[in-house]
């Protein structure tokens, strides 16, 4: 569990920091003071935390998954907008608000396609290893 | 009682060879332990059938009760799931789920899927689902 939360906390981190570099540079901020940093670990340690609370466990079937992960999208875009607008990364308006749920969604896909790229990974290196070790074997 | 442990050559099949002066019941007790370890016990209808441990493609946990998947049928197994996870942790089987434990040498491949699972494919054609948190252990169980 605590493993998972670390992973969790790395990949989302690292997503918060691509987007939030990727926003300035689209706004055209040159530069930025060191509270940013405090602020993105906080962030991210809130997000992994609803993450890890809420998304779909391993009994649960395909409607129950897909409704979490909706949920649990949902609960990290109220999240950030508060976090967002306490932080002043956006204003508190109808712009800000859509604004900061395109930023979660981009974070959303950052650590999806990071964890599905490990996965490939893993996957490639059991399946070299079932061929080495049964490949041979009839089934 | 010394034990011997030797690496066979490739291709060679595993032997056990019990060296005594005389059989006594010690040794027949071992020997008839041995003999009935690569089968397992399993009802169908009204048969009982004894199924050879290689046979079986996975046991999975159902409503109480656990089940083994050979090739094309399916036999009820009168122990818990915990306990055949035991009884044969020094084999090819190994837990992938709560409720799955899988014959690795019968696994084709394995891909991601959605929600960070994996999805084994059997080499009979079935898919069963293998937990993140059992992937470790699949990697131990069939490093080389």
């Amino acid at each position: 569990m605590f493993g998972n939360f670390i992973r969790c906390f790395l990949y989302i981190t690292v997503g918060i920091f691509v987007v939030c570099g990727a926003s300035y540079k689209i706004a055209g901020v040159e530069t930025v003071t060191v509270d940013i940093f405090g602020m993105i670990l906080l962030s991210a340690f809130v997000t992994t935390l609803a993450t890890v609370l809420m998304l779909p466990k391993e009994n649960d079937g395909k409607v129950m998954s897909c409704v979490k992960v909706i949920l649990h999208y949902m609960v990290l875009c109220v999240i950030m907008s508060f976090l967002g607008i306490r932080f002043g990364w956006v204003d508190f308006g109808f712009a800000g608000i859509v604004t900061m749920i395109m930023d979660v969604g981009l974070v959303y896909l950052f650590a999806f396609i990071v964890y599905y790229m490990i996965d490939r990974k893993q996957a490639g290196e059991i399946n070299k290893m079932l061929q080495e070790k049964y490949g041979d074997e009839e089934s | 009682m010394k034990i011997t442990i030797e690496v066979a050559k490739p291709g060679e099949e595993d032997e056990i060879i019990v060296r005594c002066a005389s059989l006594d019941e010690r040794l027949l007790k071992m020997i008839q332990s041995l003999r009935t370890e690569d089968k397992l016990t399993g009802y169908v209808d009204d048969k009982i059938v004894k199924l050879p441990l290689k046979e079986i493609y996975y046991f999975e946990a159902v409503d109480n009760k656990v089940f083994a998947y050979t090739a094309k049928e399916t036999f009820e197994i009168r122990k818990k799931l915990y306990e055949i996870e035991q009884d044969y942790e020094q084999t090819d089987f190994l837990r992938v789920s709560k409720s799955t434990i899988v014959n690795v040498s019968k696994i084709a491949y394995v891909k991601p899927i959605f929600n960070g699972r994996f999805e084994a494919k059997l080499k009979n054609d079935e898919k069963i689902i293998v937990s993140r948190q059992y992937v470790t252990s699949l990697k131990k169980k069939i490093r080389i």
